[in-house]
């Protein structure tokens, strides 16, 4: 990226978020039930809550306190700093009673001496700059010493990931029409970085597997379980509990045990100790995890990096959920999104008889393209094609004609 | 030659036929299907002409046709037995050749004899008639499709009458549309539309003339209501719970086949329940009118096991729906025709619906119980038709969704649509060619001397703020005589004091080009906006070929010849629709209005070609690029998201 580029980025983003309108829209997704949204103001600082460690806390842009407003409610010492007022006034005003100090300030510029609070939290700022080490290094610099630093950013392992495994069909996708730049980093460019200011990993856990508002990137463009269909779905989590429970258990327990290539977005977990040998390590199991993942999600490719019990625990709870009907067509579409690019998951592996109805219906997508596929073929066969066509720029048409016929017979077979 | 308009519409569509006869089209050409004798009278009464397509060819002609037919379908199934047809996916598909022979040679004969016969005759009427548009009542069976190609060959537009209100997944025949334009029942549908790949400039939202009907008759309920219990015996204070059947989909092979059956169990057990706690009603059970039915037989013997003591009818659904206290549904069709009605409604929950839809929102508000869950169902029904509170909370909700899913939601969707369809083909005989259906949206080329405001298509705006100078303003009052207008200066917005949501339209002469910051005034008109308000726009284009030529010649030629010189802003075709996009619109319609200097240019209308002046080239343009390249400035119309 060009240093002109890099500049209009950084001051285009940091200006976005002072007018009233963005702190509208940030106040909104606060109190946004929807259900997309209900579930990200769920995950992300449920995983923060999970790894923040201390008492004094540091929230980085803070915007309208979603990260850390949950964490002074459990009397947690919170600073929070955003350049901009507006997004302050919001925190300020939605904190209530809990007190929380709030400050204006840059990510690259912190208003504090070093080594000054036990954590440091961030959400959905770094994946909006390109100088995301200079950010961190700031960061850094106002952890104690064995602080920890919690912040989430956009996997490119996962793009990587979702292209050499869909190939051509993933290059023909059209671009994305979100349109504005976002940072997405691998972690093998984490890790030297990591070194270099000496921060030691203690974890970097994916998220983002069941909603494109969650993480942006790719796995779920083009399949069922993209677009305003699946966040109308999506929406009735705000009244069932089991259905809500599930896609938060997906996200925390098994997205977040996978390599970081498994989903768009992870949440990265790390301690301000040098430890060279332990990244190291971290990376290159991370190298293996993805390596075996590589060849599917089942038993065999997870249980030897997460373990027997992390295992047992998620059949027993997915197959749990997967008694509930809705859950049972949630897990459906996921399961179809991991089969539209070519990632095979066991489900008899994860739930057992639970998992009979759920492959019927993915037999039935799959014939669905199937029959549609067919009927493309003997329209455009070169010696069939022309004797189905009344005129030669008028094609057949006969789609109408067969499909129900072909559909018939096909579900005939499944009765 | 006169004016004819093709039609093929289903019979929940067929008021489009007397709505276009009554603005003034007076030449009709139908296929395969007769209309209603009344709308036949009134057609007759006024004059038109109403030509059967299939009668169109003499015997003759169509015994050769049948013949050359059935010879081509045993071609093409000899061909199949020796190079069989085969699929990726063997596993999925998983049918024999035999069986594959069996569909496609189902009558094969036949169909094509049908097709050569429908396009032959539509060709020799359009020798013989100036064939206007073509209407359709969807557009996804092989009749409406055949006639629509050869009509597209011709650059006839054409116009695709949804059905339904489009709430669920596109699959199979129904994610690809042919028509020039889809006339959709609400924003919803154009969503799923826009999410199918349709260009979002070929959809527009008029609502569900089928839908007409129950609007019409929710006033007359008291009476519907005694009427129907006169006529199947019922109990004068018994409330009437009607549950209307699902069809089964045979569109797909990604379908729970059960979800018919599960949902009529769901609701027996859940009215079984509702009525062993005390609440009484009568139990109505419709079935479905064409396809996909429950049959007696099944509702009978489920009624039976259930021990629930049901009438099973069929008829007139929205008669039934108007008598009853209460609808319940499986899909959200019935839900929309109760919530048309006033009456409150339930749908019960089955896999089915979060496969292929319709899916509501939670937040639609429209009480759901799973059919699995039969205490729910019961609770739900006995809670609909106890609870007055409950019961006015559950239609003020409807009330509120219903103009995002059925626009207008006021019986008046057959005459928006017909009077969009006429307009719009007008405008496309007089040069404002429509575009080909593709990504590049819906745009359009029109003559130097043509009025933005003749470009607005229907509705037309009721609450309109308009920044004109004083010369368009009678104009204006002209175009629409009824509307409220509030009238602005070109760059003085004062309507932008309104209330939030005060109009349809803000209409924009020339003034966005002089603001400093029209971004930021597009976005205070989209908060004056009601949901789905329009902005129509005239924008100075600085792509034009001359305006060009003259900066290459050092000239910028301020005043007449060139640049305007009250103009703070420039735009290309990008910018301009950057600009709406970026603001929280969504272009419907693009306009390029013809500088008339650029004629002698002589540019072809297809193809690729360089457009050259004496001092510039423009390489390897293609007809979009030549119509920017040409147009003295645009018109925007876009519709605030």
């Amino acid at each position: 990226m060009d240093p002109h580029t890099r500049t209009a980025i950084i001051r285009g983003k940091t200006a976005a978020w002072t007018s009233a309108e963005a702190v509208a829209v940030y106040e909104r997704a606060m109190d946004d039930t929807s259900g997309s949204i209900l579930l990200k103001n769920a995950i992300e600082p449920l995983l923060i809550g999970h790894h923040v460690r201390g008492r004094q806390i540091l929230d980085v842009g803070i915007g309208t306190g979603r990260a850390s407003l949950p964490l002074a409610a459990r009397g947690l010492e919170v600073t929070g700093v955003d350049s901009s007022q507006g997004m302050l006034d919001a925190t300020r005003r939605r904190a209530g009673d809990h007190p929380i100090t709030l400050l204006p300030g840059d990510v690259t510029a912190l208003p504090f001496a070093d080594a000054s609070f036990d954590s440091v939290v961030s959400l959905n700022v770094t994946t909006h700059f390109p100088h995301w080490n200079d950010i961190l290094r700031e960061w850094a610099r106002v952890v104690r010493p064995g602080g920890r630093m919690v912040f989430d950013m956009l996997s490119a392992d996962h793009v990587d990931s979702v292209a050499r495994t869909a190939g051509a069909a993933f290059a023909a996708l059209p671009p994305d029409p979100g349109g504005a730049y976002q940072l997405q980093v691998r972690a093998s460019e984490l890790i030297p970085e990591f070194d270099r200011i000496g921060l030691r990993v203690v974890g970097i856990f994916p998220y983002g597997i069941v909603s494109r508002t969650i993480a942006s990137t790719s796995w779920l463009r083009g399949t069922l379980v993209e677009g305003m269909h699946w966040e109308r779905i999506l929406s009735w989590v705000a009244v069932d509990p089991v259905l809500f429970d599930m896609l938060v258990y997906i996200e925390e327990a098994l997205a977040g045990s996978l390599s970081t290539d498994a989903t768009g977005r992870f949440m990265v977990v790390v301690e301000k100790t040098r430890n060279v040998d332990s990244n190291a390590r971290w990376l290159a199991r991370n190298v293996d995890l993805a390596r075996s993942l590589a060849s599917g999600f089942s038993r065999a490719s997870i249980e030897p990096f997460v373990g027997e019990a992390n295992w047992v625990q998620w059949t027993a709870r997915l197959r749990e959920y997967v008694m509930h009907p809705p859950c049972e067509i949630a897990l459906f579409r996921l399961y179809d999104m991991a089969l539209a690019w070519h990632f095979p998951v066991d489900l008899d592996d994860l739930l057992g008889s639970g998992a009979q109805y759920i492959q019927n219906l993915a037999m039935r997508r799959r014939a669905e393209s199937a029959v549609w596929q067919f009927v493309e073929r003997l329209s455009s066969h070169p010696e069939i094609g022309p004797l189905l066509r009344v005129r030669p720029d008028i094609d057949p048409s006969l789609e109408w004609d067969l499909l129900p016929g072909l559909n018939e017979r096909i579900l005939g077979r499944w009765k | 030659m006169t004016p004819l308009y093709v039609v093929y519409l289903r019979p929940q569509h067929d008021e489009i036929l007397r709505e276009l006869a009554d603005l003034g089209v007076r030449a009709f050409a139908t296929f395969f299907r007769t209309y209603p004798p009344e709308i036949m009278a009134h057609l007759e009464k006024l004059g038109a002409e109403v030509i059967a397509l299939e009668n169109v060819c003499t015997e003759e002609e169509k015994r050769a046709m049948l013949a050359e037919g059935t010879a081509r379908a045993e071609r093409v199934l000899a061909l199949m037995a020796t190079a069989p047809i085969t699929v990726d996916d063997r596993e999925a598909f998983g049918l024999s050749q035999a069986e594959i022979a069996d569909v496609v040679g189902a009558n094969l004969g036949q169909r094509l004899y049908e097709s050569t016969l429908l396009v032959g005759a539509f060709e020799l009427t359009a020798q013989r008639y100036d064939v206007s548009a073509v209407v359709v009542s969807e557009d996804y069976s092989r009749y409406p499709r055949n006639i629509l190609q050869a009509a597209r060959a011709r650059k006839i537009p054409s116009y695709h009458v949804a059905h339904g209100a489009h709430l669920g997944r596109s699959y199979g025949l129904f994610r690809q549309s042919f028509a020039d334009f889809m006339l959709v029942a609400g924003v919803r549908a154009a969503e799923t539309e826009a999410q199918s790949g349709t260009a979002p400039g070929r959809i527009v939202a008029l609502g569900a003339p089928q839908w007409d009907p129950y609007v019409a008759i929710a006033g007359q309920r008291e009476k519907i209501r005694a009427e129907v219990r006169t006529k199947c015996g019922l109990a004068a204070d018994e409330p009437i719970v009607l549950f209307a059947t699902t069809t089964f989909e045979s569109s797909t092979p990604l379908t729970d086949e059960l979800g018919k059956e599960k949902t009529l169990r769901g609701f027996l057990a859940g009215a079984k329940a509702a009525q062993a706690g005390g609440t009484h009603f009568t139990a109505i059970i419709k079935d479905r009118m064409y396809s996909g039915k429950a049959g007696r037989e099944l509702v009978d013997a489920l009624s039976a096991e259930y021990g629930v003591h049901a009438l099973y009818v069929e008829g007139r659904p929205e008669y039934l729906v108007a008598a009853a206290d209460l609808v319940v549904g499986s899909d959200s069709n019935m839900s929309i025709e109760a919530l048309l009605c006033g009456v409150p409604t339930l749908n019960i929950w089955s896999q089915n619906v979060w496969i292929n839809g319709p899916y509501f929102g939670r937040h639609d508000g429209i009480p759901h119980a799973r059919y699995d869950d039969p205490q729910a169902v019961g609770d739900q029904i006995a809670h609909l038709l106890t609870d007055e509170a409950y019961r006015a909370a559950v239609l003020a909700n409807g009330a509120a969704i219903l103009p995002s899913v059925v626009l207008g939601a006021d019986g008046g969707a057959a005459r928006r649509c017909a009077t969009f369809i006429v307009q719009n083909a007008a405008a496309a005989s007089r040069g404002m060619g429509v575009a080909p259906s593709g990504a590049q949206g819906n745009w359009h080329v029109v003559d130097a001397d043509a009025s933005a405001l003749d470009m607005l298509v229907p509705p037309a705006p009721a609450r309109l703020l308009a920044l004109v100078e004083n010369t368009e303003r009678e104009r204006l009052r002209a175009r629409f005589p009824s509307a409220d207008l509030t009238l602005s200066t070109a760059t003085d917005a004062q309507g932008l004091d309104a209330h939030d949501g005060s109009f349809d339209l803000v209409f924009m002469g020339d003034s966005l080009a002089k603001m400093w910051d029209p971004w930021e005034f597009l976005v205070r008109a989209r908060a004056k906006l009601r949901p789905g308000g329009r902005v129509m726009a005239a924008l100075p284009n600085v792509r034009n070929i001359v305006l060009m030529h003259g900066i290459v010649d050092g000239d910028m030629q301020y005043g007449a010849d060139g640049a305007d010189i009250e103009h703070l802003r420039f735009f290309t075709r990008a910018d301009a629709i950057k600009m709406f996009e970026q603001t929280g619109y969504a272009l419907e319609n693009f306009f390029f209005v013809r500088d008339a200097r650029c004629a002698d240019l002589n540019l072809p209308s297809t193809g690729t070609c360089n457009v050259e002046t004496e001092k510039i080239i423009v390489k390897e343009t293609t007809p979009l690029t030549r119509a920017e390249l040409t147009a003295d400035h645009f018109v925007v119309v876009a519709r605030s998201l």
